[in-house]
């Protein structure tokens, strides 16, 4: 009874840390955007909350349904918008980043599945100090 | 006395249309006075259509693109679907359309596709890169290639046509949802259609 109780405890011990780092940023309303078949890129968006003291940095992505992943933001400039890349993203501590359209978003290109609206696949999201945290995004328009 | 009647019915006409104007005066859109002609030779909607005649008689609201943008682009069709749903309770008489600034990657078919994908409904417009870039002109507007990235860049804005085919107003979309745009657009075609009394 003691040595489960304190293999319990030094389980939990070890299981903390990381699992203080993963609840320590909060990621919700994942979705990427339906296309018709064909498309060769679409965007991803998704909301982050830092909810630690530290800063973190989002320095890759990664999907089922894409080649590769890369961070661009839409940039509006004399009401004329093109995209630019970010190499990585900062989470400023008790932050929240939102990426949603006309603004940062996740570019999947490489598709390799039909965008099907109503399904749900994951991404993976690599931080520098959180790790990796896989959210499912729903596919819609 | 009754000059006196009419000219009293008449002050009070006027009067209650300056109060409608000023209640339908938009807060984001930009009415321009006067209207612009619209330069739209070679330019045509995917039926074959002329774009002067597609644009005859009806509001338009307007916006340029191309199929291989993945955030703004679908984003502007997502919205015009939804702007078309809210005008089929209550139709509205007004119709959307979609310029391509890539005519030559959008081919009809696949140009067809794309807005198929988001709505029938939505008009898409196309002509030569030469045609288009004279069309986006008279909207004030350009588009290209950036050199380094070699992406394009266009306009973002969205331009409304008034049933004469001249360029009347247009709204920056940033974070205005649906139901404000199209608060926007009635406020726009409220107040001209009411300017075209007095």
């Amino acid at each position: 009874m003691m040595k489960k109780f304190i293999s319990a405890f030094l389980l939990s011990c070890l299981a903390s840390p990381s699992a203080s780092y993963a609840a320590s940023l909060k990621v919700t309303n994942a979705w990427i955007r339906a296309l018709p078949p064909g498309a060769k890129a679409t965007a991803g968006y998704l909301v982050i909350e830092n909810e630690k003291k530290q800063p973190d940095k989002l320095i890759s992505a990664s999907t089922t349904i894409g080649d590769s992943l890369e961070f661009h933001e839409t940039v509006k400039e004399n009401g004329m918008a093109s995209m630019e890349e970010r190499s990585q993203i900062v989470i400023p501590p008790g932050k929240v980043v939102r990426f949603k359209p006309g603004s940062l978003h996740i570019m999947i290109m490489g598709i390799k599945e039909p965008l099907k609206e109503g399904l749900e696949v994951p991404i993976l999201l690599n931080f520098e100090k959180a790790g990796t945290i896989k959210v499912m995004a729903s596919i819609k328009k | 006395m009754k000059k006196l009647l009419a000219i009293v019915l008449l002050s009070m006409f006027t009067i209650a249309t300056l109060i409608i104007l000023r209640q339908r005066t938009p807060k984001f859109a930009q009415i321009l006075d006067p209207q612009i002609s619209i330069k739209s030779e070679g330019m045509k909607d995917l039926e074959g259509q002329a774009v002067k005649d597609l644009f005859q008689d009806r509001w338009t609201v307007l916006a340029f693109g191309f199929t291989s943008c993945p955030d703004i682009c679908p984003n502007t069709l997502s919205i015009f679907k939804k702007l078309l749903e809210m005008g089929q309770n209550r139709p509205d008489g007004i119709q959307y359309a979609f310029v391509t600034i890539d005519p030559q990657t959008d081919t009809t078919s696949k140009f067809k596709n794309y807005l198929g994908f988001f709505d029938l409904r939505i008009h898409g417009i196309y002509g030569s890169p030469e045609a288009t870039e004279i069309f986006a002109k008279s909207f004030a507007s350009t588009f290209g290639k950036d050199p380094k990235s070699n992406r394009l860049y266009h306009t973002l804005n969205y331009f409304i046509v008034s049933p004469d085919g001249k360029w009347a107003a247009y709204i920056k979309p940033e974070s205005l949802n649906e139901e404000t745009l199209m608060k926007e657009i009635q406020a726009v075609k409220t107040n001209l259609e009411w300017k075209g009394f007095l």
